[in-house]
């Protein structure tokens, strides 16, 4: 390399070296690491009792419990990005739950108070589903 | 090196390494998907191979922005940067794999056009963690594919070393991009501290080599040397070995000085090919010989053996006693110049 090649890459790498660590702490900040063992463990405890309500159409089914939700993913959601989100005053996205994938039975930590279940592609920005309990 | 452009200059050597890149890609993606498969047995074959292409096209070009600054710190590590062009080829057909099967499965299905898709169906670009980051991994995509299309030696010949480097540094904004792609994407869905960590690894791995070599380099540019009517002295007969060189910095550039066959010449350091350091390689069958690729130069007057037509600048020498010094003013690239006895 020439010696201006040389000085433009020491200077990039310290603009990189600046810039990529802020940029990951902003992004990794507010992220919740513990989520994904309690869903799981919550699964097997909440699926043998009664559900205090329950709802459900053709893609899901979301059964109350007294401090968790069970939501059951019937069939393939086609979305790369799902999240569950509790329904809010106004009948819109409230509290994110937690995300869903493919077929099978996911559980999360809420109160006995929420009004439904939102189902929301994060990558398109739209709602797949909703339900009302 | 080649007269005439050829897709792919075989030889033994690139035949072995294209091999060891085809095999260890073969491994990965098996072992991606077993791991997969026992850990999370409900994964669709689509999302697989999105994740199995996508963390093996960043695994790899970890690897490729590696290789350089490690050649720079140790010369054990100069092989592996012989055939870095086909590696890079490589990471692009599986970051194109991952790319393709994300637009097909995310955006391919709906009524929109898949790329008018990708730009708007999330439209939050005023936020960070919502931040549309497919859009960053298509950008940096398409630089991956424009470097990879400009990697053969056509390229480089016809846009001049200088113009193809300068090109070929948007490496380093595509590999900004896929840092945050990955980091607004997936990492925000799926919040694996180990992921997360290996990512992290690989980020201050590379940055830790290429600022360790650029503050290496630094030091050999600033070096000062002492002048003598307009002669500078570059060092000791003796420092310098056999069908070797001495790198010696004139007016921010470098110099290569060798010694071969009882003779001294000078030439300028960097290769015309792809920048290479001549002074970093050896004098073979009486040509300089640059150790990235191979091309090669007449100590006496800097050219190319014919038919081959590359130059590069050459300087005079003068030996007093048993110290030699050089002149600064550089000479035509391919100006014959008579080599110093010794």
């Amino acid at each position: 390399m020439t010696s201006g090649q040389r000085k433009v890459h020491k200077f990039t790498w310290m603009l990189m070296a600046i810039i990529i660590p802020v940029l990951i702490f902003f992004s990794i900040k507010n992220l919740d690491f513990s989520e994904k063992k309690e869903s799981k463990t919550l699964v097997k405890q909440t699926s043998k009792k009664d559900a205090i309500k329950i709802a459900e159409n053709e893609q899901i089914k979301a059964s109350l419990f007294e401090n968790s939700i069970e939501v059951i993913v019937k069939s393939s959601l086609k979305t790369s990005s799902t999240v569950v989100y509790t329904i809010n005053e106004n009948g819109e996205k409230g509290k994110p739950l937690g995300q869903v994938s493919t077929v099978g039975i996911y559980a999360f930590s809420t109160t006995n108070s929420i009004k439904g279940i939102v189902v929301f592609d994060e990558i398109k920005q739209t709602e797949i589903t909703k339900l009302r309990f | 090196m080649g007269l005439n452009y050829q897709l792919v200059l075989w030889n033994k050597y690139k035949k072995t390494y294209d091999k060891i890149i085809a095999v260890g890609m073969l491994l990965y993606i098996i072992l991606f998907a077993v791991i997969t498969l026992i850990f999370n047995s409900e994964t669709s074959p689509e999302t697989l191979v999105i994740r199995a292409f996508g963390s093996l096209a960043i695994l790899m070009l970890h690897i490729i922005l590696i290789i350089g600054p490690l050649a720079r710190l140790n010369n054990k590590f100069l092989p592996i940067l012989y055939n870095r062009r086909h590696l890079g080829v490589s990471m692009f057909i599986a970051a194109f794999i991952h790319g393709g099967f994300s637009i097909i499965q995310f955006h391919a299905l709906g009524n929109e056009n898949p790329f008018y898709s990708l730009f708007t169906s999330n439209m939050e670009y005023d936020s960070l963690t919502n931040f549309p980051f497919q859009v960053l991994g298509f950008l940096a995509l398409l630089i991956l594919f424009v470097m990879s299309s400009t990697s053969h030696d056509f390229f480089l010949g016809n846009l001049s070393a200088k113009v193809w480097k300068r090109m070929h540094m948007f490496v380093y904004l595509a590999y900004v991009l896929i840092i945050a792609h990955v980091f607004l994407g997936a990492f925000q869905q799926e919040t694996s501290p180990f992921t997360i960590g290996l990512l992290l690894v690989g980020f201050v791995a590379v940055a830790f080599v290429h600022l360790k070599s650029a503050f290496k380099e630094s030091k050999v540019d600033n070096a000062k040397a002492l002048e003598k009517d307009g002669w500078l002295e570059v060092c000791e007969l003796d420092e310098i070995e056999e069908d070797r060189a001495k790198i010696f910095t004139v007016a921010n550039e470098r110099v290569a000085i060798f010694k071969y066959e009882g003779k001294l010449s000078a030439v300028h350091n960097v290769c015309k090919h792809q920048g290479g350091p001549l002074g970093e390689g050896k004098v073979i069958d009486g040509c300089i010989t640059c150790p990235w690729h191979g091309y090669q130069y007449l100590p006496g007057n800097g050219q190319s053996p014919p038919p081959f037509t590359e130059k590069v600048a050459t300087y005079e020498l003068k030996l007093e006693g048993s110290t030699v010094y050089i002149n600064p003013e550089a000479f035509e690239e391919g100006t014959e110049v008579k080599p110093v006895n010794c």
